[in-house]
C-alpha cells in the first residue's frame, strides 16, 4: 500500500558510541513511521560501526568518515547524500525515540507549520525525568532550559508551544529550510549548533515548536561530561596544551558566534557592548571565586571569535540575506535581561558566593577526572582533553562544623560591609579626588611611562637617578583602564581596601572557620587605619594595608607550621608533609586538600610536555627560591610605591622569629625571617636600577623610607595601639580592637593560641618601632607610622579572627563560666570598636578635604613669564611630592610651573644640587641672609610656598591635618627683602621672589656681564652676591626668558639672541644646546651647577637632554626581568619552556639522576618519562 | 549514643590541660602594652621649638652671613634738618665687609621735596667696614632736606649700625633695625605742650606695602582714617606728623600693622624747647612682650617715667620690679585696660634718688614699654628730655656701640658716661667687658641675681664700642652724655644671636 507520509531521514551521528548504541538503533527500528530512513554517519570512530549497525538495523545506511569533523560539519554531509526527503531528523548516537515519536513530530510539523520541531527529551534510564522541553535564549545568546534539572514529568510541559531553540540530540528539520539556511555551521564542532541553526531559522521566519507528545530518551554523554570530545576537533589553537578548551568554553564561544552572526547592525552594536560588560563582570567574579574554567571560557570565547571575525562577517551577510524577521521581532521571542546573570544571582542568594560556584567547580572537577580516565583508557598520549584546570577546585580547607556560616549570611555580611565602605566613600567614588598630600593626580598614562623610561626627572633642579617603577605600574594600570588616569588613581587607592580584607579572609582560611575569616575580614575593614590614610593622603599606608595580609600569608606559609604547614606541602611537593605532621598543634588543625600535589598529578596525567615537568621539578626542588620570588614580587610591588614596605616585611619576619622566645619552634619561625630577607633581596633585584640610584645617595639613602617629622608631632603609645593616628576613629572606643585580640591568648589552644601569640608579636614589634621612630630614637630612620601600623592592624585583626576560631573549637568542652563571659566581652568590644568607623562613614568622604591647594594655587600655571620653579617648604606629610629633609622636621621639594602631579611623588634620594636650596633656606632661618630670593634665583625659583596643612583650612567647611613648620621659618621668610608675601590662606603662604631668574634665560650681547654675574665667588657655595642689586632686579641683569615650553620636558625649542643662554637644570653635562647651524653651543658652568651656553648667532636653537646608555639598559633590564618573572609565575609555556629545556640539557650534561619527588613525579602508567622522550 | 556523643562526653570528663606558655604570652603582651604606656607617659613628649625671639628687631647678623642689612630710620638730611643724622658702623667680624648704602628722603618733609610730593632720587654709595673696625657715614650728604631713611646692604654679616641724631634741642641715639617686620609698636610719644611726634615708615622691599596705624592714648584709641591703608611705596620712606591727628596727648602708643609687605618703623619725639627741650629717637619694637628690661635708670630730681601700652583686647596686670646693686624694692603692680596706656613715674619719692636701678616689667599679657627721662628743672645741658625703648630680650653676648667714633662724635663732646649690666635672672652672671675693636678687656665682674652693675666713666669713658659677654643672659644699657640727666640719652645694647 502506498503511503502519503512525507519521507523522513533520521541522521544519526556516531562517534565511538558505547554499548547503548544498539538500543539507539533498535529504537529507530521500532518506529511506527513508515517513510523513515536511517542514515548513520560514523564520525571517525575507532572501530567501524557498520557491523554493529547491520546487526541491529540492517535497513540503515552507514557512511564512515575517516577524519572527525564535528557534529555540524558531518551533519551537513547529508545535504549531498540524500535527495527527496521532506524532513531530516538529526540525532545523536545516545538518543532513543519512543516508537511514536517521529510520526508525532512530523504531524506537529504539519499542524504548526513549523520548520523545526523538537520532542520532549527525557532521561535515558528514567523517562519520568525531564531533560529538555525546548529551550529559551536571552539577547546575549545564553541558553536557558525550560525545565529544572531532574524535574519530574507530571505533564506540566505537555502543551505544544513555540520555543527559540530546539535542543540538539533529536531535532526534526524541514529539508527546504535546512537547505535555505545552508545547514549547520561547520565551525561549531559541538555545543551550540542547535542555537545557531535555530536562531538563523528564526531570522528566516521559520517557526520552531516543541511537541511534547513525542518523547525521546537521551543519555547526554557529551554534555553531561561522561564522554570526552574528540580532541582532534579542538586542534584549532583554541586552547593550549595546558588549558584545553572546555565544553563550557565551546558553549560560550558558539553563543557569542551566534550573536555576532545573527543580529543586524543596530542590535549588534547595542547588545555586544552589554555582553562585554557582562563578560567583564563575570570574569572578575570568576577570578575572585577561583573559578578559573569559567574565566578562561569567557576569555576564550572572545579570542576565538576575534580570530575568525572575517568568516563571521561572511556568515553574517548570508544570514542577513535570508532575513524575514527583524531583530526587534526576534527579540520578542527571546528572554528579557541576562539569563545568566539572573541565574547566578539566584544561586548566590540561595547558596552564597562560594556555594554558587561550588557545583560548577565540582562538576568541572568530576569532568576533568573522567576525561582523564577516558583519555587514558583510550590510550591517547600527550593530547589534552577538555578538562578544567586543576588549580581551581579543592583550594580550600575542610571546614569545621562549628565554623561553617551559611552562604546567605556571609553574602549579606559582605554586602553590608561593602555598602558601608562605599557609602563612606561615596563622594570620593562619584567625584574627583582632591589633590593633597600623596593623593595627586597622575599625568597622562603615556607620560608615566615616559617619566619612568627617559632617565631624567625634573624633581629638585633635575636628576638622572633612575625612576621608581611605580610610574610604570601606574602606567600599566592606566593602560588597562584605557588611559583613564583618574580612574587609575581611584583603583589604586580604593582597591587597597577590599584587597586587604580579601587577604585577611584568606589568611584565616586555613584555620577552617568561615566565621573566623568573616569576622577577621570585617574587623580589618573596621580598623580606622585605611580611612585615616585616606583622610591624611597617605598612599603608602593604603598600599601596605592592602598588601599586609598577603605578606603575612606568605611568611606564615613559609614557617610550615600548622595549619599553614599543609601549604608548605605545596612548595615541597609533599616532602615536608611529615615535618608538618610532627607538630603537636597540627592534631586539631583541619586538613587542607593537597591542591598542588593533586594538580601536579592531574597535569602529569594530562600529558604535560616533559620540559614543563622539568621546570616544575626544578621549582619544587628550589622551593625556597620560589617562595622568595613570590613574596619578592609582592614586596616589589609594594616597595615601588612605599619603600618602607621593605622594612615592614623584614620587621614582620623578624617578629615571627622572635615570637619563638615564648612559643618555641625557632627552627620553623626563623624561616619567616629568612624568607623576608630573601624576598627583600628579590624585590631589590627586580628594581635594581632604582635601588642602585637609592644606594648611590650614601648615608642619605635612608631617607628613601621617609623624611623625619617633628618629634613634637609624634603619636603616643596609646594612639598607636588604637590605630587612631588620624581624624577617623579618634575615640577611646577603638581600644576595643586590641582588647578583642586578647581573646585567643586567653581561650585559645593549639594552633590558635600559638598563632595568636605570633600575631601579637608582630603587632607589638610594629607598634614599638613606630613609637621609637616618632620619638626620633632611631636616628634618621623615619617611616610613616601608618605604614607600620598596617601590618599591626592585620596581625591584630587576625588575632580577633583566631579568637572566634578558639571560641568555636576550644570552648566546646568547657563548662559555662568566665570563658564565655570573656568571649562576650570581646564580642561586644569588637562591635563597639566598629562604631567610630561607622560614624565616620556618614559624611561620605572620610574627612578628606574638599578643597585643595591645586585649586587655590592654580593661578601659578597661568604664568607666561617663562619657566619657573616653585620651592615648597613644610612638613613632609604636607607636601604633594617627594621631598628632602631640611632639618628640624622641615622638608623641601620643588615643582615646575605650578603645582605638581603624581610623577613628582617619587624623586631621587640624593638631592644633588637641589641641596643648595635647603642651604639657602637654612641661611635665612639662621638670620644669615635677608636676600633668600636672590639665592634661589639661579634655580629658577619664582615662588616659595610654605605649607602648614595638607589642604586649605576653611573654618566650618574643612579641617584638614595641619603640620606646623619650624617656628623660625615664617619669621625668616617674612624678613627676606626679595620675597614678597603675595598669597596667604590658612595652611599656605606664597612668597613671590622678586629676584627670580627664569629657568631658561638669555642675555643678549657680550657674555662678560653674564659671566661676571654667574661667576661663583670662591667659598660661596654657588651663591651670588646680591648686594650689588636692590631687590626686584634680577640677579643677572638683562636676562629674559627663552625656550619656553611645558614643564618637565626634555627638549625645548625657540629663538635666542646672540649672547649667553642660562639653563638651570641638572646635571648640566647632560644637556646640550644645538644652535641653528646644527652645532652644539659651547657650555660653561654657571652658579656652580647649572650651565651657560655661548650663542654666537641669533636664531632657533634646541635644548635637549642627552641621556647615557644606563637609562635604556636599566629599562631593558627591568622590562625583561619583570616579563620573565610574570611569565614564570603565571607559568606561560612559551617562555617557561625554553628555560626548562635549558635546564633539561644542563641536567643531562651533568648526568645527575634527580631523586623522584613524591606526588610530582608520579607519572601515569605507560607515559614515557622525559628522559625517555630524549 | 553515637560515637561522637560518647567522644564528647569523654572530652568533657577529661580535665583541661593548661596550655604551655599561655601565662608567659599573656604577661608578655600586657607587660609590653602597659610598660610602654608608662614609659610613654614618663618620657616627656618633645615640644616644638618656640619661635625665636625677634631680638627687638636689631640682632646682629652672624659673621659668616651671606648678606645682611641695616635700616636706619628717623633722622633728617640736609643742613636744615631738625635732627641731623650720623651713622656708625661697627664690624665685629674679622673680615672687611662691603656694602651698599642707599639713602632716601621722604617726600614732602623738607625743602627738597618735589612739588608733586614724589621723592627725590635715592643716593647710593658703597661702604667698606674694616675688619674689627668702625666707620662713620653721613647719609644725608648730597640729599635735599627731609626725613631720612638709609638702607645698608652688606655682603656679609657681623656689622652693627647705630645712629645719632642731633639738633638744636639736643641729641639722641638709637640702634638701626636689621630686620623688617609687618608690625611695629612704639610707646611714650607725646603731642602735648607743643611737642612734636613724627612717625617714620620705611619700606626697603621691592613691593609696596600697605599699613594701618593706630594710636593708643589716655583718651582712648585713635584710628585716623588717613592712616588706614596707608601706602608705603617700595623703597620709600613715609614720614607722618602724628600731631596732625592726635593732638594734645601726653602719652601716645603707636601700633603699625602692615596689611601687606614689611616696613621699618621709628619715631622721633621732639619735646618743646626751652627749659625742658629735647629729642628722642626710638626704633619701634616688632613685637609686644610680657617682659621688658631696662638695665639702668637713675632718679636725679627729674622724672623717670615708664610708659606701658596694652594693644591687646584684654586687661593686663603688669608688675614693675626694681633692682639695686645691694637691695630690691617692693614691686609695683599696674592694671592696664585693653587698648590703653598707663604710666608709672619713679621720681615721686618712691625710689631712692641718685642710685641707678634696673627695671623689669613683667605682665600677664603682651605690652609695649618705653621710658622717658626728664632732667631736673635746674639742669642746663641739653637735652633735658629723652626717651628710649626697653629691651625684650636677654642675651649672653652684646655689642654696645658708642654715640660716635673717635674723630666723629655724634654730637659735640659725645661720650659714654656709663655702662650698666643687669641680671634679671635667678643666677649670678659672670660678665666680661671688652673693647669691641681692639678686643682689650675692660672689666670683669659678677652681677648678682636681680641686680645690676654700672661701670662709670673711669672705666668706660670715651667713644668706644664695647663687647659684653656673660655667663647667663643679661641685659645691657649705656648712658651717654652730655645730657641734662642720666638716662636722657641712652641706648640698649645690640645682641648677637645665640
Amino acid at each position: 500500500m502506498e503511503t502519503l507520509a512525507p519521507p523522513v531521514v533520521a541522521v544519526v551521528v556516531a562517534h565511538d558510541p558505547g554499548p547503548w548504541f544498539e538500543e539507539t538503533l533498535a529504537s529507530f527500528g521500532s518506529q511506527d513511521y513508515a517513510e523513515l530512513s536511517v542514515l548513520v554517519l560514523d564520525n571517525a570512530s575507532t572501530q567501524d560501526l557498520t557491523a554493529r549497525v547491520a546487526a541491529v538495523l540492517p535497513t540503515a545506511y552507514v557512511r564512515r568518515f575517516e577524519e572527525s569533523v564535528g557534529y555540524g560539519g558531518i551533519s551537513d554531509e547529508v545535504r549531498a547524500m540524500v535527495d527527496g526527503a521532506a524532513y531530516f531528523l538529526f540525532c545523536h548516537d545516545d538518543v532513543a525515540p519512543f516508537p511514536d515519536a517521529i510520526h508525532l513530530l512530523v504531524e506537529e510539523a504539519y499542524r504548526s507549520n513549523a520548520g523545526i520541531v523538537s520532542p520532549k527529551v527525557v532521561g535515558w534510564d528514567d523517562p519520568d525525568r525531564l531533560v529538555h522541553v525546548g529551550m529559551a535564549v536571552d539577547k546575549t545568546g545564553s541558553v536557558v532550559d525550560r525545565v529544572q534539572p531532574l524535574e519530574i514529568d507530571h505533564g506540566q510541559h505537555d502543551a505544544v508551544r513555540d520555543v527559540f531553540v530546539a535542543p540538539g540530540g533529536c531535532t526534526l528539520v524541514r529539508v527546504d529550510l535546512f537547505e535555505a539556511l545552508g545547514g549547520f555551521d561547520p565551525a561549531i564542532v559541538a555545543m551550540g549548533e542547535d542555537l545557531d541553526l535555530c536562531w538563523r531559522a528564526q531570522v528566516a521566519g521559520a517557526r520552531i515548536v516543541v511537541a511534547p507528545a513525542a518523547r525521546v530518551r537521551h543519555r547526554q554523554e557529551l554534555a553531561g561530561g561522561t564522554r570526552a570530545l574528540d580532541p582532534l576537533l579542538l586542534s584549532d589553537r583554541a586552547g593550549d596544551d595546558r588549558h584545553p578548551v572546555t565544553l563550557q568554553g565551546l558553549q560560550r564561544r558558539h553563543e557569542l558566534l551566534a550573536v555576532l552572526k545573527c543580529y543586524g547592525r543596530f542590535h549588534r552594536y547595542r547588545v555586544v557592548p552589554q555582553i562585554i560588560l557582562l563578560n567583564l563582570g563575570e570574569y572578575l567574579v570568576a577570578v575572585l571565586a577561583g573559578n578559573r574554567p569559567r574565566a578562561r571560557a569567557v576569555v576564550h570565547a572572545w579570542g576565538w571569535n576575534l580570530r575568525r571575525h572575517a568568516a563571521t562577517r561572511r556568515q553574517r551577510k548570508e544570514v542577513q540575506a535570508h532575513r524575514q524577521l527583524s531583530d526587534k521581532e526576534v527579540r520578542i521571542l527571546q528572554l528579557r535581561g541576562s539569563a545568566r546573570l539572573s541565574s547566578y544571582t539566584r544561586r548566590v542568594f540561595q547558596f552564597g558566593f562560594h556555594g554558587a560556584h561550588a557545583d560548577e567547580l565540582a562538576s568541572a572537577e568530576a569532568a576533568a577526572g573522567l576525561a582523564t580516565a577516558v583519555t587514558s583508557t583510550d590510550g591517547v598520549e600527550g593530547v589534552p582533553v577538555p578538562a578544567v584546570d586543576g588549580d581551581v577546585p579543592g583550594a580550600r580547607p575542610v571546614l569545621t562544623e562549628r565554623g561553617r556560616v551559611s552562604g546567605r549570611i556571609r553574602l549579606a555580611t559582605w554586602v553590608i560591609a561593602a555598602a558601608v565602605v562605599v557609602v563612606g566613600s561615596r563622594q570620593l567614588l562619584t567625584g574627583s579626588i582632591t589633590s593633597f598630600a600623596q593623593f595627586v593626580p597622575f599625568p597622562k598614562w603615556s607620560d608615566t611611562f615616559a617619566q619612568f623610561a627617559v632617565g631624567w626627572h625634573p624633581s629638585g633642579v633635575g636628576t638622572t637617578a633612575p625612576a621608581t617603577p611605580a610610574l610604570a605600574v601606574a602606567g600599566v594600570v592606566g593602560t588597562l583602564l584605557l588611559g583613564a588616569m583618574g580612574l587609575t588613581q581611584k583603583v589604586l587607592l580604593f582597591g587597597c581596601i577590599p584587597l586587604g580584607a580579601w587577604g585577611m579572609v584568606r589568611l584565616l582560611r586555613p584555620f577552617g572557620s568561615q566565621r573566623a575569616s568573616l569576622v577577621a575580614g570585617v574587623a580589618y575593614l573596621a580598623v580606622p587605619l585605611p580611612y585615616d590614610a585616606l583622610a591624611l593622603g597617605r598612599l603608602g599606608a593604603l598600599a601596605v594595608y592592602g598588601g599586609g595580609p598577603w605578606v603575612l600569608g606568605h611568611l606564615f606559609r613559609r614557617t610550615g607550621l600548622a595549619p599553614y604547614g599543609a601549604a608548605a606541602v605545596d612548595d615541597s611537593g609533599g616532602a615536608e608533609l611529615a615535618g608538618a605532621g610532627d607538630e603537636t598543634e597540627s592534631v586539631d588543625a583541619p586538613p587542607l586538600r593537597r591542591r598542588e600535589r593533586r594538580s601536579g598529578q592531574r597535569r602529569g596525567a594530562a600529558g604535560l610536555p616533559s620540559e614543563d615537568r622539568v621546570g616544575r621539578r626544578w621549582l619544587a626542588r628550589h622551593r625556597t627560591l620560589r617562595a622568595c620570588v613570590l613574596l619578592g614580587v609582592l614586596e616589589a610591588l609594594l616597595v615601588v610605591f612605599v619603600p618602607a614596605a621593605a622594612v615592614v616585611v623584614v620587621l614582620v619576619g623578624a617578629a615571627v622569629a622572635v615570637s619563638s622566645c615564648v612559643l618555641g619552634q625557632w627552627s620553623r619561625t626563623v624561616r619567616a625571617m629568612w624568607l623576608a630577607l630573601g624576598a627583600t633581596v628579590v624585590a631589590a633585584v627586580l628594581c635594581l636600577p632604582w635601588v642602585i640610584g637609592v644606594l648611590s645617595a650614601g648615608r642619605q639613602s635612608i631617607s628613601v623610607f621617609g623624611i623625619p617629622t617633628p618629634t613634637s608631632e609624634a603619636a603616643s603609645w596609646g594612639t598607636l595601639l588604637r590605630f587612631s593616628v588620624g581624624p577617623i576613629g579618634d575615640s577611646p572606643l577603638t581600644w576595643a580592637f586590641a582588647l578583642a585580640a586578647l581573646l585567643p591568648l586567653i581561650l585559645g589552644r593549639g594552633t590558635r593560641f600559638r598563632w595568636a601569640g605570633r600575631c601579637w608579636s608582630i603587632a607589638l614589634a610594629c607598634w614599638l618601632v613606630a613609637w621609637l621612630i616618632g620619638r626620633g630614637w632611631l636616628g634618621d630612620l623615619a617611616i610613616d607610622p601608618l605604614v607600620l601600623l598596617a601590618p599591626a592592624a592585620a596581625a591584630i585583626t587576625m588575632a580577633i579572627g583566631l579568637g572566634i576560631a578558639a571560641f568555636e573549637e576550644d570552648l566546646r568542652t568547657a563548662t559555662f563560666g568566665w570563658r564565655q563571659l570573656v568571649t562576650g566581652v570581646a564580642a561586644v568590644a569588637l562591635a563597639v570598636g566598629t562604631l567610630p568607623m561607622l560614624l565616620s562613614a556618614l559624611p561620605g568622604r572620610w574627612e578628606m578635604p574638599q578643597n585643595d591647594f591645586a585649586q587655590t594655587l592654580s593661578w601659578m600655571h597661568a604664568s607666561h613669564s617663562g619657566g619657573f620653579r616653585v620651592l615648597w617648604l613644610g612638613d613632609a606629610r604636607s607636601l604633594n611630592q617627594g621631598s628632602w629633609s631640611a632639618g628640624d622636621g622641615l622638608a623641601y621639594a620643588t615643582s615646575e610651573d605650578g603645582t605638581p602631579d603624581a610623577s613628582w611623588l617619587w624623586n631621587g634620594t640624593a638631592p644633588g644640587p637641589t641641596a643648595q636650596l635647603a642651604s639657602a633656606v637654612d641661611l635665612a632661618r639662621d638670620g644669615s641672609t635677608d636676600r633668600l630670593g636672590a639665592m634661589l634665583a639661579p634655580a629658577g625659583v619664582r615662588y616659595v610656598v610654605e605649607l602648614t596643612a595638607v589642604a586649605p583650612v576653611i573654618p566650618l567647611v574643612q579641617s584638614p591635618a595641619q603640620y606646623p613648620v619650624p617656628a623660625d621659618l615664617t619669621p625668616a621668610l617674612d624678613r627676606q627683602l626679595d620675597l614678597q608675601p603675595m598669597f596667604t590662606e590658612n595652611g599656605v603662604t606664597v612668597f613671590d621672589n622678586t629676584d627670580w631668574l627664569p629657568e631658561r634665560s638669555a642675555v643678549a650681547g657680550s657674555s662678560t656681564t653674564v659671566a661676571a654675574a654667574a661667576a661663583v665667588p670662591a667659598g660661596s657655595d654657588g651663591w651670588l652676591p646680591a648686594t650689588g642689586t636692590p631687590p626686584g632686579r634680577r640677579v643677572v641683569p638683562g636676562a629674559v626668558s627663552v625656550l619656553r615650553g611645558p614643564a618637565a620636558q626634555r627638549t625645548y625649542h625657540g629663538q635666542v639672541p646672540a649672547g649667553t643662554v642660562l639653563v638651570a637644570v641638572a646635571p648640566a653635562g647632560r644637556w646640550v644646546l644645538v644652535t641653528s647651524n646644527g652645532s652644539a653651543a659651547p657650555r660653561k658652568p654657571s652658579f656652580g651647577w647649572a650651565a651657560q651656553y655661548a650663542v654666537a648667532q641669533p636664531g632657533h636653537v634646541t635644548l635637549r637632554f642627552q641621556g647615557g646608555p644606563w637609562a635604556p639598559l636599566g629599562l631593558l633590564y627591568q622590562v625583561l626581568l619583570w616579563v620573565l618573572v610574570a611569565a614564570v609565575l603565571i607559568e606561560r609555556r612559551r617562555i617557561a619552556r625554553p628555560w626548562a629545556r635549558s635546564a633539561s640539557r644542563r641536567w643531562q650534561w651533568r648526568r645527575i639522576e634527580p631523586d623522584p619527588i613524591p606526588g610530582l613525579d608520579d607519572e601515569p602508567t605507560g607515559e614515557p618519562s622525559h628522559e625517555g622522550d630524549r | 549514643m553515637t560515637e561522637s556523643m560518647s567522644r564528647r562526653a569523654r572530652q568533657q570528663r577529661r580535665p583541661r590541660r593548661p596550655v604551655p606558655g599561655r601565662l608567659v604570652a599573656l604577661a608578655g603582651v600586657l607587660l609590653a602594652v602597659v610598660g610602654l604606656g608608662v614609659v610613654n607617659n614618663a618620657v616627656a613628649t618633645p615640644t616644638a621649638a618656640p619661635a625665636p625671639w625677634p631680638a627687638d628687631g636689631v640682632p646682629i647678623a652672624p659673621a659668616g652671613s651671606f648678606s645682611s642689612s641695616a635700616f636706619c630710620v628717623g633722622g633728617a638730611a640736609g643742613p636744615d634738618g631738625l635732627a641731623g643724622t650720623t651713622l656708625y658702623l661697627t664690624n665685629t667680624s674679622s673680615e672687611a665687609v662691603h656694602g651698599v648704602m642707599t639713602s632716601q628722603v621722604a617726600p614732602g618733609t623738607g625743602s627738597g621735596a618735589t612739588s608733586s610730593g614724589t621723592p627725590g632720587a635715592p643716593t647710593t654709595r658703597t661702604v667698606v667696614v674694616p675688619a674689627d673696625g668702625q666707620a662713620a657715614v653721613n647719609p644725608g650728604a648730597g640729599l635735599a632736606t627731609g626725613d631720612l631713611a638709609t638702607w645698608f646692604a652688606f655682603d656679609g654679616g657681623g656689622v652693627a649700625v647705630n645712629q645719632v641724631v642731633s639738633g638744636a634741642d639736643g641729641w639722641s641715639t638709637a640702634p638701626c633695625a636689621s630686620q623688617t617686620s609687618a608690625s611695629w609698636y612704639l610707646a611714650g610719644g607725646s603731642t602735648a605742650n607743643g611737642n612734636t611726634l613724627t612717625l617714620d615708615l620705611y619700606n626697603p622691599s621691592s613691593a609696596p606695602s600697605v599699613v594701618d596705624v593706630t594710636f593708643l592714648t589716655p583718651s582712648g584709641v585713635i584710628t585716623p582714617a588717613d592712616y588706614q591703608g596707608l601706602s608705603v611705596p617700595a623703597g620709600q620712606l613715609v614720614a607722618e606728623n602724628i600731631g596732625d591727628f592726635v593732638q594734645g596727648q601726653g602719652d601716645i602708643a603707636t601700633e603699625v600693622t602692615a596689611q601687606s609687605g614689611q616696613v621699618v618703623a621709628a619715631q622721633l619725639q621732639q619735646w618743646a624747647g626751652g627749659k625742658t627741650g629735647g629729642i628722642g629717637l626710638s626704633l619701634g619694637s616688632p613685637v609686644t612682650s610680657m617682659a621688658w628690661y631696662f638695665a639702668q635708670s637713675t632718679n636725679t630730681g627729674g622724672a623717670v617715667t615708664f610708659h606701658l601700652a596694652n594693644p591687646g583686647s584684654s586687661p593686663v596686670i603688669a608688675t614693675l620690679s626694681f633692682g639695686f646693686p645691694v637691695a630690691k624694692a617692693v614691686p609695683v603692680m599696674l592694671s592696664i585696660p585693653p587698648q590703653s596706656v598707663a604710666t608709672y613715674v619713679t621720681s615721686s619719692g618712691r625710689l631712692p634718688g641718685q642710685t641707678p636701678f634696673s627695671t623689669v616689667v613683667r605682665s600677664n599679657g603682651a605690652l609695649v614699654v618705653s621710658r622717658t627721662v626728664e632732667a631736673r628743672s635746674g639742669a642746663s645741658t641739653p637735652p633735658k628730655w629723652g626717651g628710649s625703648r626697653g629691651a625684650t630680650t636677654l642675651a649672653t653676648r652684646w655689642l654696645v656701640p658708642a654715640p660716635g667714633v673717635s674723630g666723629a662724635p655724634g654730637t659735640s663732646g659725645a661720650t659714654v658716661d656709663s655702662l650698666a649690666v643687669s641680671d634679671p635672672g635667678p643666677l649670678a652672671a659672670r660678665v666680661v667687658v671688652t673693647e669691641a675693636v681692639t678686643g682689650k678687656q675692660v672689666a670683669v665682674f659678677t652681677v648678682a641675681p636681680a641686680s645690676l652693675v654700672v661701670l662709670g666713666p673711669s672705666t668706660i669713658s670715651g667713644l668706644r664700642a664695647f663687647g659684653v659677654t656673660s655667663s647667663v643672659p643679661v641685659t645691657v644699657e649705656e648712658d651717654s652724655g652730655p645730657t641734662g640727666a642720666p638716662g636722657v640719652v641712652s641706648s640698649t645694647g645690640m645682641s648677637f644671636p645665640s
